[in-house]
């Protein structure tokens, strides 16, 4: 039988049907493909080329501390004139001068000293992006030489305005110089950074092949002023002079010229945008990795220096720090060396800032990599603002530059002094997802690891032996555990630990026995779509308009562990979302009397949203590169705190330190770079006495003697992570802490070395660090506000130190 | 009354069935998922915990811990380039080549210079070194270099005064076509030496204590397999001379690192030269004859080394220089021994060294860098492994950071290796303490729990021994103990047990003899009988099914179920001395196939091709004859997962031959079965059965492309629905 549709034949409207189907799909597939159109310039119809106006040679700003100086340009020894558009920066304290390109370099009148290097004569670099591969631009060799720069005086600062003209590439940018506060800044406002159609004749197309004219917004990144952090190589083991970076808790590079004539580099910002390594705050977790060769510690802290014999310059990156990557290079004996003359120099040293514009992931498909930029549509992203602080006598060293940004975040954050800092600060973990089998068919089954009632036994233990000074972290208590699949864990806590009664016992116990209790929430990563959180649809955006995957790697082979390898695969809630998820965290501990909260990720993963958010009608990004992430957690934990609720941030950047109660889980270690010469605790001279907090835990570090040292070192509280009961089931779980933890192989280390440390450590509680050095390789000497002294061995051996012998592997306090 | 059309039809009942089931078998695949991993070290230290069908890598303690790396600078001189090998004498002295520089660089154990050596003389005259690969130093303070591109060994002492020079002897032994590039060296106690040339797949070249040349000595052989057998076959009978001589010839891959331990034992490491290549056997110790003598034992068997894969069994995709991605697989280019007898294994992909027992028991993973390695303690290309046996340090060479990378044994490392040696040595009491002490580093230690199994069984505390037998997985020490407790067991309860037998065996007879007396049936339902008549009347049982319609297809089906039911049984609850499944990953699922899906399959494809073939059964008849064939299978699961938790592995001989009788009474009602419903003669059936067997895997093969189709189907439809609900 054949049905007939007003003259239309079944299988006839069927086909009509399908083909109107297909339209659709591939219509709706091609509009999502589309990008958002911005009109394309020409740069002749945007620039004049040939009228750019200039300031004189001379001071164009002073403050009570500096005066600024432009060099247009230089006289030659040849009697010529050179253009430089350098800036100096001469400090009126001690007469310390700091400068775009490196005194003793720009001195050199020497044509050839000149010309002898374009990237050392450059105050500004920028990245370019030309299909799948990017390329450096410095401003010296495109346009400064070419006398295409302009300067004015700015309008609103105490300062110049310095525009670059890329000609040949058709990028124009403009960067303020200026002077404020104790210190001279440098901005960019991503506004000011301009690409355009390049339609010269000279065009790039020779140099790297491809075509750029076609090229919507070109520049992927800028790094203003290279060199202004800069120094000539010292000779070979000279440590009077380092590179500072605050990697994990931090570390110096030597700027030494080493008898190998290797320069040691850290971080790439000029053929590499796609390398982590370096970014302020570590790793934007919404870039797509097939692999992760290493375990990154990020760096914590925007700021960054060098001391250069008896000066040095601490730069904070003020603002827009989230989007800043640090390079640094150390002992490189050819930068800025003229091969040609009389005595050519040891080289240069420098550690810089760069400002990342373009959000980019790293797509893989059919063995191949590429790199995606994301269209250049209107993005909300805050301006670039790093303080530049010269530093002399005493201060002039890694301890001054901490001090500078603890001065810093007092000044501009509000961060202020506490006496609080707990003796012992324990992480109790929950429970776990055991696979089990019913009929033989496979269903989870959570386990509990620590139950409220042993919890309480615990803490009133541990209680006893810290005298009270005790802080607690409950983890894994949501549902699922440990397994957390849900955000927040389900925003409710497991039963397998205990009921609703045991819970309130549990609570009451703790603050009727003074244990500050902080239940621990992950309000970023999610695994499982629930509590109106759809893995799907909540979650932040990576610039291919997708999800963006959150993977764990395989410890064996480094490789995503996905669910193709029995792995999972999670999303990181969108940063829209993230005060709304946080808040019914809140929420949920007001319901169940809980006051202290614990965030484990809020304040240590930093990572961007391409959501196009579509604000009073128009399409813009709102989160491009990470953009005001700190902000807006600061914003979240003072609502938090609003809501009589005490904040504990776990590895807690800057950022969620300053905006927390309790820090905990700090880093004792540095990336551990090769380059790195020496481990320092930066984060502890900014933080200690400032806010309360503890090291990463002891039981569970591969040395735990040097666990326990690295906490006296700095004055920081004790930590263990411990469960009650062990399972053979816990084998599967790949959290290394977890095969270390159980209370009863750890209550006697926690006495032992408690009763050790107690002393010490309740002495320095509230007590900030004034100096710090390494006395040896393996001694190090750290002095307090509050007059007390402490050394630390690291070695076998015994040392006399000037307040007695330091046995080995032990300390000595005064 | 419910007004659902769909209700009404039943389609709605049935609809529910099939989404519950289709959950049911999801939720039986799906794996569960990991929680994340915490480390705080650059790279991971993991160990591979084995049980029985399982093999997974875990984090485990750090049993090293980073020291410091070396550089040219470290020491004032120029960069090293491409060192190669390092060797670290009894007084400390750290010898190594930087093959690059040519020459030699001597440190203290402080890690600060004491020497270089570029030129040795040598009667009169002066040798220049020429990229040398290797040094070794013998007890006496004679120092071996391989001084590779002059094509010599030299044998010199600390002053750089050479007493013997090696060149490639003159022997017939030696091929003309032998390149002479020695890059390895080792010496044992009694003055042999072993050199490595570049590229030789004949062994090491091997001179006697008067440094005269006796021989290769231990090379690899290329492994065959039958599809190797059948082309040389091809090769030698019908292959041209023209295509001979076009061949490509298989060789065994040669020796890349060459170690000698305290007893002078040879042990080598091997690696294929792709990258792209995975390898078993890479470490070998061998005897005085070249024959390998490692051993992998398990707690149950004793292997050959040979296919034990002494790298990670995953290999890894990594960027190359161009920016694509090449698939590297884990192999082990260098390796060291210890006094212990422990071997490091250096692989040169990862990064990653592998530390062994004589055993083949892992003790540790660690380090890493996937060749992209800029942090400490992780690699580019590490060529060079090797260990100082008085402070327990491992020292890396690596030849693209130019530098000398050290770790040191943690507070966990140095027990777990003294515990190791104790427990191997047998010394199971005194190695306790260690391994105590060791779980409160790390719990998750199966080589712990293993070691204090064995010192339970010693001490005679079976229970302990069980307790820690399985929480180690080792079914062996665990039927040793179980032995001591079931006797135990029975001599305290012999009498209560015996009594209870006897009142058993009574009250059975007691019951057959009544029955028989008063002339009652046992079963009065005709099916039940029919279905227990073909177990002990196969013949009698079928021809009722046959000819008299006596058989029920619903007692077949539950038949059928309680085989599904007793196989899952068997595979949960056999016991665990003989158990070979690894539970956290098993699913019925594949029961379910096996049992369900293999009779409906047998069943359909029985009744469709002998109905072409004069056969007279039906499908009905084929699948009550082939369910109740499956009785004996219900009895054999049952009885066997019953006993293997009673008997120990040398008492299995009851267990196997239950199942044989079983199997064999199960062929046998299949076979009359299937001959009766369908008048088959015995070779008919037997032909039918290879026709229905190929009928079956056609069909399986049909169901897998439908099953690919739909997946793929449904993955394109949840691709679409991304893309349009993403953008």
């Amino acid at each position: 039988m054949t049905a007939d549709f007003g003259g239309l034949r079944m299988k006839h409207l069927i086909k009509i049907i399908a083909l109107i189907s297909a339209l659709c799909l591939v219509l709706s597939m091609l509009g999502g493909c589309s990008s958002v159109k911005v009109e394309h310039k020409n740069y002749s119809d945007v620039v004049d080329v040939n009228n750019v106006e200039n300031l004189e040679n001379g001071v164009v700003a002073e403050s009570d501390y500096f005066k600024m100086i432009w060099h247009q340009t230089t006289t030659g020894s040849d009697g010529m004139e050179y253009p430089r558009a350098a800036i100096e920066f001469v400090s009126k304290k001690d007469g310390s001068v700091w400068s775009t390109i490196p005194k003793d370099y720009y001195d050199s009148t020497d044509p050839a000293g000149i010309f002898g290097n374009a990237l050392i004569n450059s105050s500004l670099v920028i990245t370019m992006r030309n299909g799948e591969q990017t390329f450096a631009y410095n401003a010296y060799e495109n346009a400064i030489a070419n006398g295409r720069f302009s300067s004015v005086k700015s309008a609103d600062k105490n300062g110049i305005t310095v525009t670059y003209y890329f000609d040949n590439i058709g990028v124009v940018v403009s960067v303020d110089y200026y002077l404020e506060d104790d210190g001279f800044k440098v901005g960019i406002d991503p506004k000011n950074i301009n690409s355009y159609v390049a339609e010269l004749e000279d065009f790039n197309t020779e140099v790297h092949g491809a075509n750029l004219a076609d090229a919507v917004q070109k520049v992927v990144s800028v790094t203003p002023a290279p060199f202004i952090c800069s120094a000539q190589n010292t000779t070979a083991n000279d440590k009077s002079s380092y590179l500072v970076l605050p990697s994990g808790s931090g570390a110096l590079m030597y700027i030494d010229k080493r008898s190998d004539a290797i320069a040691r580099e850290f971080g790439d910002y000029q053929t590499k945008p796609d390398n982590a390594l370096g970014l302020v705050y570590g790793e934007d977790y919404t870039v797509d990795k097939y692999n992760d060769p290493d375990n990154d510690t990020p760096i914590t802290m925007p700021f960054y220096g060098i001391k250069r014999g008896n000066n040095a310059l601490c730069a904070i990156i003020e603002q827009s720090a989230e989007a800043c990557k640090i390079t640094a290079t150390a002992g490189d004996p050819q930068l800025g060396v003229d091969m040609f003359a009389e005595t050519p120099s040891n080289g240069y040293s420098y550690i810089a800032a760069t400002y990342n514009v373009l959000g980019y992931n790293k797509v893989y498909n059919k063995g191949t990599w590429r790199l995606q930029y994301n269209d250049y549509v209107d993005q909300n992203i805050t301006p670039l603002v790093i303080g530049y602080y010269p530093l002399s006598g005493d201060q002039a060293n890694y301890v001054g530059m901490a001090k500078r940004y603890q001065k810093h975040l007092v000044d501009k954050e509000n961060l202020k002094k506490t006496q609080d800092n707990n003796l012992l600060n324990i992480k109790l973990y929950g429970s776990f997802l055991q696979d089990e089998l019913f009929l033989g068919i496979p269903y989870s089954k959570e386990l509990p690891l620590t139950t409220y009632s042993q919890a309480t036994e615990i803490l009133g233990e541990l209680k006893k032996i810290s005298g009270g000074s005790l802080t607690a972290t409950m983890q894994g208590f949501g549902d699922d555990g440990i397994d957390g699949n849900e955000l927040a864990g389900g925003y409710s806590l497991t039963g397998v630990v205990g009921n609703k009664t045991d819970l309130k016992e549990f609570i009451e116990y703790t603050k009727t026995s003074g244990i500050k209790t902080f239940f621990n929430f992950d309000t970023v990563r999610f695994y499982e779509s629930g509590n109106g959180y759809s893995i799907n649809n909540d979650t932040s955006i990576n610039i291919n308009g997708v999800p963006a995957p959150f993977y764990n790697f395989l410890a064996s082979t480094r490789q995503r562990h996905d669910h193709t390898k029995g792995g999972k695969v999670g999303a990181l809630i969108s940063r829209e979302l993230l005060a709304e998820a946080t808040g019914d965290a809140v929420a949920l501990a007001d319901e169940l009397g809980i006051t202290g909260i614990a965030f484990d990720t809020l304040g240590n993963i930093c990572y961007s949203d391409y959501d196009d958010i579509d604000d009073e009608g128009k399409t813009i990004y709102k989160y491009p590169w990470r953009n005001n992430m700190g902000k807006d957690v600061k914003a979240i934990t003072a609502d938090v705190q609003k809501n009589s609720k005490t904040v504990l941030m776990d590895g807690a950047f800057s950022y969620a330190a300053v905006a927390a109660d309790i820090i905990s889980n700090i880093p004792t270690v540095s990336n551990k770079n090769n380059c790195f010469d020496l481990e320092v605790p930066l984060y502890q001279i900014v933080f200690q006495g400032y806010r309360a907090n503890s090291t990463s835990a002891i039981n569970t570090a591969a040395n735990k003697r040097t666990q326990f040292l690295k906490s006296i070192e700095t004055g920081s509280g004790l930590s263990f992570e411990l469960i009650n009961n062990y399972y053979q089931e816990l084998r599967k779980q790949n959290m290394r802490g977890l095969h270390a933890a159980l209370y009863a192989d750890n209550v006697k280390l926690i006495e032992e070395y408690v009763n050790e440390s107690k002393a010490f450590l309740t002495s320095v509680a509230g007590a900030t660090i004034t100096n710090h050095q390494y006395i040896t390789k393996d001694v190090t000497k750290t002095v307090f506000d509050n007059g007390v002294t402490v050394y630390v061995n690291y070695g076998d051996t015994d040392y006399k130190s000037d307040i007695g012998t330091v046995k080995a592997q032990g300390f000595l306090n005064k | 009354m419910n007004k659902n059309p769909l209700l009404k039809s039943g389609l709605y009942r049935k609809a529910i069935l099939l989404v519950m089931l289709v959950g049911i078998i999801m939720s039986m695949l799906m794996v569960p998922a990991s929680a994340e991993r915490i480390s705080k070290e650059p790279y991971d230290t993991y160990t591979y915990w084995t049980a029985p069908g399982d093999k997974k890598d875990v984090s485990s303690a750090a049993m090293y811990d980073y020291e410091t790396t070396i550089t040219g600078a470290d020491l004032g001189l120029s960069a090293f380039t491409t060192p190669s090998d390092i060797f670290i004498d009894d007084a400390g002295l750290i010898y190594f080549t930087d093959k690059g520089n040519s020459r030699i660089v001597i440190m203290n154990s402080d890690y600060s210079l004491k020497k270089v050596i570029s030129e040795i003389k040598y009667k009169n005259e002066t040798l220049t070194l020429n990229e040398p690969s290797a040094v070794f130093v013998t007890k006496n303070g004679d120092i071996y270099i391989a001084d590779t591109e002059n094509e010599r060994v030299i044998i010199a002492n600390m002053n750089g005064i050479a007493s013997n020079v090696l060149y490639l002897p003159d022997d017939d032994v030696i091929p003309s076509n032998f390149i002479y590039k020695p890059e390895k060296i080792v010496v044992d106690s009694e003055g042999y030496v072993y050199v490595l040339s570049n590229g030789s797949y004949y062994g090491a070249v091997m001179y006697d204590d008067s440094l005269a040349f006796s021989g290769f000595y231990g090379a690899n052989s290329v492994s065959g397999s039958i599809l190797d057998i059948f082309t040389r076959i091809y090769e030698l009978y019908i292959m041209s001379d023209s295509q001979h001589e076009n061949k490509e010839k298989t060789l065994p891959y040669s020796f890349t690192d060459i170690a000698v331990d305290k007893d002078n034992f040879i042990y080598t490491a091997t690696a294929p030269a792709q990258t792209n290549v995975s390898n078993t056997g890479q470490l070998k110790k061998l005897s005085p004859g070249g024959i390998n003598v490692l051993k992998n034992k398990t707690t149950t068997t004793v292997k050959s080394a040979e296919s034990f894969n002494f790298a990670d069994d995953r290999g890894a995709q990594y960027p190359n220089m161009q920016g694509n991605y090449d698939w590297r697989t884990s192999y082990i280019t260098s390796m060291d021994v210890d006094s212990y007898g422990y071997m490091y294994g250096l692989c040169s992909t990862f990064g990653h060294v592998f530390i062994y027992d004589q055993e083949c028991n892992q003790l540790t993973v660690f380090g890493g860098g996937l060749e992209e390695g800029g942090q400490q303690g992780t690699f580019r290309k590490p060529v060079n492994i090797q260990v100082d046996d008085k402070t327990e340090k491992v020292f890396i060479v690596d030849q693209l950071l130019n530098s000398i990378t050290v770790y040191k044994p943690t507070p966990y490392g140095s027990l777990v290796k003294k515990a190791q040696a104790l427990t191997t040595a047998g010394d199971y009491v005194e190695a306790e303490k260690y391994w105590n002490e060791a779980l409160t580093y790390d719990r998750n230690s199966q080589l712990a729990y293993r070691g204090l199994s064995r010192a339970a069984l010693i001490k005679e505390e079976y229970e302990t021994t069980l307790e820690y037998a399985e929480l180690g997985f080792d079914q062996d020490t665990y039927a040793s103990a179980f032995t001591f407790v079931r006797n135990d067991y029975l001599t305290d309860n012999f009498v209560w047990l015996f009594i209870v037998a006897v009142a058993l065996i009574g009250a059975l007879i007691f019951f057959f003899v009544y029955m028989k007396k008063k002339e009652k049936k046992l079963i009065k339902n005709p099916a039940v009988s029919t279905m227990f008549k073909c177990v002990v009347h196969p013949f009698e049982g079928a021809q009722q099914v046959r000819y008299y319609n006596k058989g029920s297809a619903k007692l077949a089906t539950v038949i059928l179920v309680l085989y599904f039911i007793a196989t899952v049984f068997s595979e949960i609850y056999y016991g665990f001395m003989y158990n070979m499944i690894d539970k956290s990953t098993y699913s019925a699922a594949f029961s379910l196939i096996r049992t369900f899906g293999i009779v409906l399959l047998w069943t359909v494809v029985n009744w469709g091709l002998t109905t072409l073939f004069q056969g007279k059964g039906n499908m009905k008849q084929v699948y009550i004859v082939t369910c109740y064939a499956l009785i004996p299978q219900i009895i054999s699961a049952v009885l066997t997962t019953i006993l293997s938790n009673v008997l120990v592995p040398e008492e299995g001989l009851v267990i196997t031959a239950i199942s044989v009788v079983c199997l064999a009474l199960t062929a046998i009602m299949l076979c009359v079965g299937i001959m009766t419903v369908h008048e088959f003669g015995f070779f008919k059936f037997i032909t039918m059965t290879i026709v229905i067997i190929l009928g079956m895997l056609v069909c399986v093969f049909v169901i897998m492309m439908v099953f690919v189709l739909l997946q793929q189907l449904f993955t394109f439809i949840g691709t679409v629905y991304k893309e349009v609900s993403y953008r």
